[in-house]
């Protein structure tokens, strides 16, 4: 991934952007006079810009290249596309499709276009036409012969109550549903169709389960590794909110739903019982030239620990995470912040390197919060605690703050210890290296858990101050709001560079203001949609969820298109290519919670959902 | 569905489409799928479901990029499959046990750093430069093949660019190497000789 701090020319990276963007449309279509002559008067003040374009042209002609030698496709392929035809008009006139699908009289006339199809095709062909004279001979036998109405009372009187279909390219949607034992499966569904418009009357989403999994406990976040070979869980202990992460492989897809609940998995295997740890902060700092290096992971403060699934491996323990664990792109890294069980600190920054065993603490100062991945990096944010009375006292951030607890900090590490907690916290975020541990701040202040589109140019933050959650384990948005703006103007710099320079890019633009306690933003693998839950009050028990969709040229959002505005979501939603689904809260219209689905083309929109079922959770 | 659906107009306009476009979209998922038997199944599939869904045409002017749309989806759908089948242990080659002389003859076609390269970029990326390039869509056309809009088809082929640049460099740096490396290995063996 290009990441925008790369700075190549004089110039600002912007005007290569849209210079590339330019010609790579130029090369689709004619565009704008205006946007023409800018193109050639960057490109004639730009060298490096002109052989980026000459690239880029040469790529193109490669490509055109391809027109000369198309593969020829098998002669017989009409034979077959016709069986299949008729296939489907069998199935429907058993009933297996919806009823408007009738035969297909036109297909096998004599005077239709594919008379001079190859002798092997026509052979094919007519072994079809005599399968398909059997099926009408034998339908008529057993089938009253029904009135044929003119087809355009067919097509009236054939379509069924449900709302008419949108045909949509949407990617896959999986989700964990609880079984009756205890273990969890995995579900997925195609979606491919959805209802435009209203809900009701559209027919369920069709599942399929992938395959069953015990999962140890009760989760309360999972997430897949893109390999899809392992699911991290994390999971609550039956006696309160202490959590524990463990890295399960995937199991062996089963071809069918089993109605049936799978049988009890074998024993649990032993687990480490480290002996309770009254101070987990006692763990090792890792400074940004040392590698991270495994260390015992602070202890369950609950009796016992929850039986682990077979092949799985227990990563952390004796923690809470703080939103969600999250895999890097490339599936080598696990980021997220967590704080003991026992409350004695807040947060801080966890990665785990698939394949190892344990996850390893790469913060000490307590206030620290995995915000997303940025290609290979760690984007993550960190609270400077302002106490009312001593607010100079605050530490200006450093690169080398991550691992060192600022004076207020360890002066007053937890709100909660305090008799008089600080009332607010300057955030600030910073872009990490898993490997390296390097840091590269980000200029602008007051920053918090941003997330950047996956081409690297919009950015979605909380800027403004933040707050002790109610519980005083954490931070929460106080005065602010979400804006939705340029990733290069916040300004992320290496530490090698000079003072950042972000161009001018224009206002960000405002998409939420508080009241908000939580919320949780993603882009779409295009960054053209935007996903955007918030929370207004710690105490609600969901939150809203909207779509936006975003212009990456402009930074904008197109105000005339809201295909979701603020519907009632449980937390953790996922946005793929083509569609967005979360989980509604139980108690809709009396009703337990359903995935709910949203799938577009283009800027048309449908929905679809499942049954309702109890526990139901998305995965990303 | 958005239009009504006329089982005899369907027949023959599959017919007529299948005419007109089966090389092409055949073309097409060959090189998304690199799989020659089973870009066949699924040029078949497509047109399948253009028969079913012909009730949602609304201009027969459009029907070349609608069509492009149904064996886009079909591809995207066959990849991500793909993608879950790889959640169980590989045991073997799902579609026979011996490449077919097709297969062997569509590798050796496949074989060059271009398409090397566009097999390393994204699915949605590699269909619009083939949609774009090779199939010679309109940026309407190729807005609605994708299911996107003009815009975000636009910023799709830019980044597909973008990542066709990147990929090809990279092609183009390991054949490089790959012949520094050839070139060390003959004046080793040539030193030796003497």
């Amino acid at each position: 991934m290009t990441l925008p701090f790369r700075r190549r020319h004089h110039d600002a990276e912007g005007s290569h952007d849209r210079a590339r963007a330019l010609w790579s449309v130029a090369m689709l279509e004619p565009i704008e006079p205006t946007d023409d002559e800018w193109l050639q008067r960057h490109l004639d003040a730009c060298a490096e810009c002109r052989l980026d374009h000459e690239r880029y042209v040469a790529d193109r002609e490669l490509l055109r290249s391809l027109r000369s030698d198309l593969p020829q496709p098998p002669r017989d392929l009409w034979a077959r596309t016709a069986a299949e035809l008729e296939r489907e008009s069998a199935r429907a006139a058993r009933g297996g499709l919806p009823s408007a699908l009738p035969g297909l009289p036109a297909l096998a006339r004599a005077g239709g276009p594919f008379r001079r199809v190859p002798v092997g095709a026509a052979s094919g062909l007519l072994v079809v036409l005599v399968v398909v004279a059997a099926a009408l001979v034998s339908r008529q036998n057993v089938i009253p012969p029904l009135e044929t109405p003119p087809a355009s009372e067919v097509a009236v009187g054939s379509v069924e109550p449900a709302p008419t279909q949108l045909l949509v390219t949407a990617a896959d949607v999986f989700w964990l549903r609880p079984r009756l034992d205890g273990s969890y499966e995995v579900v997925s569904a195609a979606v491919d169709q959805v209802c435009p418009g209203e809900r009701a009357g559209c027919p369920e989403l069709e599942q399929s389960v992938e395959a069953p999994i015990n999962l140890g406990g009760r989760p309360i976040g999972v997430a897949v590794s893109p390999t899809r070979d392992e699911i991290v869980v994390v999971s609550a202990s039956e006696q309160g909110q202490s959590a524990r992460i463990v890295v399960i492989p995937v199991p062996r897809a089963t071809p069918a739903a089993s109605p049936t609940p799978v049988a009890p998995e074998s024993p649990p295997t032993d687990q480490p019982t480290e002996p309770p740890t009254p101070e987990p902060t006692s763990t090792p700092v890792v400074s940004p030239s040392e590698a991270p290096t495994p260390i015992v992971t602070p202890a369950p403060t609950e009796p016992g620990p929850e039986p682990t699934p077979e092949g799985a491996i227990e990563i952390a323990s004796g923690i809470v995470v703080v939103g969600d664990a999250v895999y890097s792109p490339n599936g080598e890294w696990l980021a997220f912040s967590a704080y003991p069980s026992d409350l004695s600190t807040g947060p801080d920054l966890y990665l785990w390197r698939a394949g190892t065993s344990t996850a390893v603490p790469v913060s000490s100062d307590h206030h620290t919060y995995f915000s997303s991945w940025l290609g290979d990096q760690v984007l993550a944010s960190r609270v400077e605690v302002e106490a009312p009375e001593d607010v100079a006292a605050s530490a200006e951030p450093t690169a080398a703050a991550l691992d060192e607890p600022s004076p207020a900090s360890s002066a007053d590490p937890l709100p909660s210890a305090s008799p008089e907690p600080p009332v607010e916290g300057r955030p600030m975020s910073f872009l990490l290296d898993p490997e390296t541990l390097a840091i590269t701040d980000l200029a602008e202040p007051d920053v918090w858990l941003p997330v950047v589109d996956p081409a690297g140019r919009l950015v979605v933050y909380w800027s403004g101050s933040v707050t002790p959650t109610s519980d005083g384990t954490g931070w929460q948005p106080a005065v602010g709001k979400i804006l939705l703006g340029r990733w290069s103007g916040l300004g992320a710099v290496p530490a090698e560079s000079e003072a950042p320079t972000a161009e001018p890019s224009g206002e960000p633009v405002v998409l939420a203001e508080a009241p908000i306690a939580a919320f949780d933003a993603r882009f779409d693998p295009d960054g053209l949609y935007l996903g955007l839950w918030t929370l207004e009050q710690t105490a609600d028990d969901h939150g809203r969820l909207q779509l936006l969709v975003v212009d990456p040229e402009s930074g904008t959002v197109d105000e005339t298109v809201q295909p979701l505005q603020g519907v009632p979501a449980l937390r953790g939603f996922s946005i793929k290519e083509g569609r967005l689904a979360w989980v509604t809260p139980p108690g809709q219209d009396g009703r337990q919670s359903s995935v709910a689905v949203l799938a577009w083309k283009g800027h048309e929109f449908g929905h679809v959902e499942t049954i309702p079922a109890p526990e139901l959770r998305v995965l990303r | 569905m958005t239009g009504t659906w006329d089982r005899d107009a369907a027949a023959v306009f599959v017919e007529g489409l299948f005419a007109r476009h089966h090389a092409e979209i055949y073309a097409y998922l060959v090189r998304m799928l690199r799989d020659p038997e089973l870009a066949a199944d699924l040029t078949q599939d497509a047109f399948v479901k253009a028969y079913r869904a012909h009730g949602s045409l609304e201009k027969d002017e459009n029907a070349r990029a609608w069509l492009y749309q149904i064996a886009h989806r079909v591809a995207l759908d066959e990849l991500r499959r793909r993608r879950i089948i790889r959640m169980v242990p590989w045991t073997g080659e799902s579609r026979g046990a011996a490449p077919s002389a097709e297969r062997l003859a569509m590798d050796v076609r496949l074989s060059g750093p271009l398409e090397r390269a566009m097999a390393r970029i994204p699915e949605r990326q590699r269909a619009a430069l083939l949609l774009a390039e090779v199939h010679d869509l309109t940026g309407l056309e190729l807005a609605a093949a994708l299911g996107v809009s003009h815009v975000a088809a636009r910023a799709i082929l830019t980044r597909a660019r973008e990542s066709l640049r990147r990929a090809l460099a990279q092609e183009q740096d390991a054949e490089r190497s790959a012949e520094s490396e050839r070139e060390r290995e003959f004046g080793h063996e040539t030193g030796r000789g003497r």
